[in-house]
């Protein structure tokens, strides 16, 4: 059961929707520029209600630092900032690459996520971060 | 005040809707919804039409109560900018 889980395709599963992926892809991408200049995006209900960051609180803030360059600093507010530009990025690819090389990339993730469950490691790692977080291992930056 | 009953309705809203992307989607996409309320509130949006999934009430108070914190922001930006300016 967990195994069932732990290696189904979820990632390649929305690239393959292109509709659902151009969404998420455009309001990612909105959110982005929204903090990119100075105004506010998207808020996370669990912390606006709780004051509690989720596990991802924070990564906009850290991918808005990375691509201005500012790289130490995007590590300390969110490690897996670079890891969410990249999924962006394969976002992207599978968006505007013709129809052949498009259903190699989403067989190549595909094929990651069944035989390696790279999404269920992130995601797990994702989690564990957040816990050593929370419990004050590694500090939340106040500048997000 | 307003604002936190605002942000307790949206959470609320948004792990009624998390709970049916749980169910529709399976786990993976659960977690990633939960860790991206941003993706959980798109799917609703993208699945409101789904009579099977019983989200549309959820997501229209969800986005009502987005729409009400993002109104209580402006005016509270606002009074301090103009608290600011006074001597």
């Amino acid at each position: 059961m967990i195994n069932e889980i732990w290696y189904s395709p979820a990632f390649s599963s929305l690239l393959t929707e292109r509709r659902e992926g151009l969404v998420v892809f455009g309001a990612g991408g909105i959110h982005l520029a929204l903090n990119l200049i100075g105004l506010p995006g998207w808020v996370c209900p669990i912390r606006a209600a709780t004051g509690v960051p989720c596990p991802g609180c924070g990564m906009t803030v850290s991918a808005v630092q990375f691509l201005r360059g500012d790289f130490a600093a995007s590590i300390e507010t969110h490690a897996f900032a670079p890891i969410f530009l990249l999924a962006m990025f394969v976002m992207v690819a599978a968006l505007i690459l013709p129809s052949n090389s498009r259903q190699q990339l989403v067989s190549f993730i595909h094929r990651l996520e069944t035989r390696f469950g790279v999404t269920s490691w992130v995601l797990f790692a994702l989690v564990v971060y957040w816990g050593v977080r929370l419990i004050g291992l590694v500090s939340f930056p106040n500048s997000f | 005040m307003l604002g936190t009953i605002g942000s307790l309705i949206a959470l609320v809203c948004g792990i009624a809707v998390l709970i049916k992307l749980f169910q529709r989607e399976g786990a993976l996409k659960g977690i990633l919804g939960l860790i991206c309320m941003l993706y959980t509130y798109i799917w609703g949006w993208m699945h409101i039409k789904d009579e099977s999934l019983q989200i549309k009430n959820w997501m229209y108070v969800w986005t009502a109560a987005i729409v009400l914190g993002i109104i209580l922001n402006v005016i509270a930006q606002t009074q301090a900018n103009i608290a600011a300016q006074l001597p």
